[in-house]
């Protein structure tokens, strides 16, 4: 019989850093998964072989580097590998980037986010700044350019919006929320982004999971995303935008993502939970500063390192009995509140919308240069569908504003004879401009290499018949 | 606001399914009983018996003689045997007065029993003195101190929370001696001249509730209160708040309010009619470790080897013998110490070694310290040796209540090393 003796209390949580860990790398997974499916549906089967590649050099070299620092310092491999997580770097690494990133920059990246950004700072828990946070800066700054072409087509809506200074105004806005399919799209995430941060309902779902079973603490994210939709509301309600614009910015560009994955990450928050109120509202702040002031798309990931580096002064600020200092630390909080109003006001006084057009940046303009740049042949054809075609006449369905036109077009010896719109779906009023006389007649002898001007006002309409147009007079030839 | 305190307190799994049906086992002294000649951290100063001398059930044998005046009695009736000296359930060795048992269990009243009806605030609190009245979380202080400078006091919360896990003996006890505890309220009641009383009682016991709510069902001003099933709900400070929603600086008083626990209340509502002071007392045994987990009807002074072998004995070779519930109670290594006045389980664990990992600054320490205290601060400040830093965190206001070990996930001894830091801290202070 023994009789040990340990110091009270002798009873502990069955919650483990390890299981918190495995659940966070399940919900990474999941995100993951989605990912790929997505860039499957709107990409192709290389972007998704891509996507599995990206992750799986991710985590060879976030996990190998961990092996390779334990056998030069004689450490046991298997046990420090699971008292560091190295892999959670890795997964977070690869969700962060485009599918089209190179592996080499992902392999780069990844190595020096686990180096630098945990090991010298003496391991897992002594960090002061996100690893994966630091992989993704690295990947940002020094690889900007280096991507496999072919893989994915198309600019990502935040890299759109911050050319255009994040500010866009009436046509232009609609048009951009257009072209990436509008901010349902925006919330299924259909359209071209990091791989794991577009789709923002499972983001959602994923991060409530997450937080309910008490995997990451639900302050953080919540106040974090709340404060970038006040103040993007605020920003934009100075500068006459509508609701849309603080829905747009927290569902893209990470913001869900960074919230639920990385700025949630224990090791560089604050401790307290008052200190992570204001850590959150602080990376809030930032990233709607770095979006509108410095028109970066990765606001988000700056705003997570930059904040990672005050929380050793946030804690401090936040120290003592928490009760007996609770005025104290609601003082805390409310300044943190004033001043990211303040700033947050001042950011979105002095704004101003881009006057530049808005230019449709997914479509892959094939130009042909035997005709004039804005000849028939390099009209953009990729939203037509010819129906049916007889000795020479063409029934085509081209997509307009927010409906698909049809037209009757007949072309003989490479130019057209015959021009009529069939069915008119776009919005009445407008775009039916394109069904008058005075418009179709432009297209009589028309071919390959003529200019037709749109009709003013008219704009989404006229392009879908100048392409049915180049469509018809192409496959007439 | 816990929005910026975090909750402070927590669910745990309190077990109390092992014992919670399980019938009040009756266990007799032995041939010797060994009265412990201490009262919280001080030793009894006067020793009334000597060598030969005897005794009964409830002859005051020593006394507690410095700033507090307690009695303590003989649990058996018999002969005096002298003293000898071994560790007590508070992990130091203490000297214990060792009383032949004539197993007759002859009864003596130590003093004359009081109608509490007629009786003045100054009887009553004289009396709570000389019944040796002493509060029941494990440091024995006395009762009577509370209601003698009571003043302003709007209720008086009798506390029959139990939230460390495994124990079931005050629900029990209360349970069984609904009567003497009602009898101890109302004379509390009139001691403290609060209008008002709440017995505040676990939501989670409803049968329990449900057979207070009909036994109280005539009492104007005594009620039940149900309160959360978390840790450490029956710590004073957690349950005034809960009940009062103040907090108050140092003593309930502040606020309004007297605290007492129900088993207390049970000792002094007997006290009042036998005229004796706590010779038996009920006690949860309890664990992973134990054949028969049971909650035991014990004379104080019985070996808790004794005990244990009554409890079908211990199913693992390398056991945590735990003098309380594991959250705050002391490990002791050996079975050989007593029960006091004021023990209420024995808890027996398998040592399961922990494996600690490094800190992932989670917070949760500090988000569930009930004493809103940062645990996993003041351990860095601590093995940083920095004193100011630990001064700051407040580290005196810790209350050992366990809870910040018990959450971490990286299964650090958080509260050993704010044990640490107080122990830094006190040394600095003289
Ligand atoms: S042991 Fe002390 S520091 Fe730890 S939770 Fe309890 S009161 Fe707080
Ligand atoms: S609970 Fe443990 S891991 Fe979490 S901050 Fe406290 S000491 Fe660190």
């Amino acid at each position: 019989m023994k009789f040990t003796f340990k110091p009270s209390p002798n009873y502990r949580n069955e919650q483990s850093t390890s299981s918190i860990m495995m659940e966070l790398t399940i919900g990474l997974l999941v995100i993951f998964a989605a990912g790929c499916l997505i860039n499957l549906k709107i990409n192709g089967t290389t972007a998704l072989l891509h996507c599995i590649f990206a992750l799986l050099v991710c985590l060879i070299a976030t996990v190998g580097t961990e092996i390779i620092w334990c056998v030069v310092l004689k450490k046991d491999v298997v046990e420090h590998l699971f008292s560091s997580y190295p892999w959670v770097t890795g997964i977070i690494i690869a969700l962060t980037v485009r599918p089209n990133v190179s592996y080499f920059a992902l392999a780069v990246a990844s190595v020096m986010a686990i180096y630098f950004g945990k090991l010298v700072f003496g391991g897992f828990g002594q960090n002061i700044f996100n690893p994966a946070g630091v992989g993704r800066a690295i990947i940002a700054i020094s690889f900007g350019s280096a991507v496999v072409a072919d893989v994915v087509s198309g600019a990502t809506p935040t890299s759109t919006i911050s050319s255009y200074g994040w500010l866009m105004n009436g046509a232009n806005a609609s048009a951009f929320l257009n072209d990436f399919g509008g901010l349902t799209n925006m919330a299924l995430g259909l359209y071209q982004g990091a791989i794991g941060e577009t789709c923002s309902v499972l983001l959602i779902v994923v991060g409530i999971v997450l937080a309910w079973r008490k995997v990451i603490d639900w302050k953080v994210p919540t106040i974090y995303v709340s404060t970038v939709f006040v103040l993007s509301l605020l920003v934009g309600l100075m500068n006459g935008q509508g609701l849309w614009y603080p829905l747009f910015s927290v569902l893209t560009g990470g913001v869900l993502f960074g919230a639920v994955f990385m700025l949630t990450d224990p090791v560089t928050n604050p401790t307290s939970s008052s200190g992570r109120v204001i850590f959150a509202m602080g990376a809030g702040l930032l990233t709607v500063l770095i979006r509108v002031k410095a028109s970066l798309p990765e606001g988000v990931l700056f705003s997570i390192l930059l904040m990672n580096m005050l929380t050793p002064a946030i804690e401090k600020w936040c120290d003592g009995n928490q009760i007996k200092n609770i005025k104290k630390l609601q003082r805390n909080v409310v300044i943190t509140a004033i001043i990211c109003l303040v700033v947050g006001a001042i950011a979105g006084f002095s704004m101003k919308a881009s006057d530049a057009n808005y230019v449709n940046v997914n479509t892959k303009i094939i130009v042909d240069a035997s005709y004039g740049e804005n000849a028939l042949a390099n009209v953009d054809t990729s939203n037509v569908k010819v129906i049916s075609e007889e000795n020479g006449t063409f029934t085509l369905a081209s997509k307009g504003f927010d409906g698909e036109n049809e037209f009757k077009i007949t072309v003989e010896n490479g130019a057209i004879t015959s021009f009529e719109v069939t069915a008119f779906n776009d919005t009445p009023g407008i775009g039916d401009a394109i069904t008058q006389e005075s418009f179709t007649s432009k297209f009589n002898g028309a071919t390959l290499g003529s200019e037709i001007d749109v009709c003013a006002g008219a704009t989404y309409s006229s392009n879908s018949a100048l392409a049915a147009a180049s469509a018809a007079l192409a496959s007439g030839n | 606001m816990s929005l910026l305190t975090g909750p402070m307190r927590k669910h745990v799994n309190g077990h109390k399914e092992l014992t919670d049906h399980v019938d009040v086992k009756k266990i007799d002294a032995g041939n010797l009983v060994y009265i412990p000649l201490v009262n919280g951290n001080a030793v009894a100063g006067e020793v009334l018996v000597n060598e030969g001398d005897k005794v009964k059930v409830g002859t005051v044998v020593a006394r507690r003689k410095d700033n507090f005046i307690v009695p303590l009695f003989s649990s058996v009736s018999g002969t005096v045997k002298g003293k000898e000296t071994f560790m007590h359930a508070g992990l130091k060795p203490v000297e214990h007065l060792v009383i032949e048992n004539d197993g007759l269990y002859e009864t003596e009243q130590a003093f004359e029993p009081i109608d509490y009806t007629t009786a003045t605030r100054e009887e009553l609190c004289d009396y709570m003195m000389n019944a040796g009245i002493v509060g029941c979380g494990g440091a024995g202080f006395p009762s009577y101190v509370k209601y003698k400078f009571a003043k302003d006091v709007k209720l008086l919360i009798i506390n029959a929370v139990e939230c460390e896990p495994y124990i079931t003996a005050d629900y029990k006890y209360v349970s069984e001696y609904k009567e003497d505890m009602l009898r101890g309220v109302k004379a509390m009641l009139k001691m403290c001249e609060a209008p008002e009383a709440v017995i505040c009682i676990k939501e989670t016991k409803k049968a329990f509730i449900e057979e207070m709510n009909q036994f109280l069902k005539d009492e104007k001003n005594v009620n039940v209160k149900e309160v959360p099933d978390v840790y450490p709900m029956g710590w004073e400070r957690t349950l005034v708040y809960e009940v009062t929603k103040k907090r108050y600086d140092r003593l309930p008083g502040e606020v309004g309010v007297v605290v007492n626990n129900a088993t207390t209340a049970i000792a002094f509502g007997q006290a009042l009619v036998t005229g004796r002071g706590i010779t038996e007392k009920f006690v949860t045994v309890s664990g992973d470790a134990i054949k028969e987990p049971c909650t035991v009807r014990v004379p104080v002074g019985v070996r808790t080897c004794d005990i244990i072998a009554a409890c079908g004995g211990y199913t693992k070779e390398d056991v945590l013998l735990i003098a309380g519930g594991p959250m705050m109670g002391r490990t002791i290594p050996n079975d050989q110490f007593v029960i006091t006045p004021y023990s209420n389980a024995l808890t027996v664990l398998e040592n399961v070694p922990v494996k600690e990992v490094a800190c992932l600054r989670c917070g949760r320490c500090s988000d569930h310290c009930p004493a809103g205290l940062q645990p996993v601060r003041i351990n860095n400040a601590e093995k940083a040796k920095n004193m100011e830093l630990i001064e700051k965190l407040n580290v005196m206001d810790c209350i050992e209540c366990g809870m910040c070990t018990y959450i971490c996930p990286s299964k650090i001894a958080v509260t050993e090393g704010v044990r640490r830091a107080k122990r830094a801290m006190a040394l600095k202070k003289k």
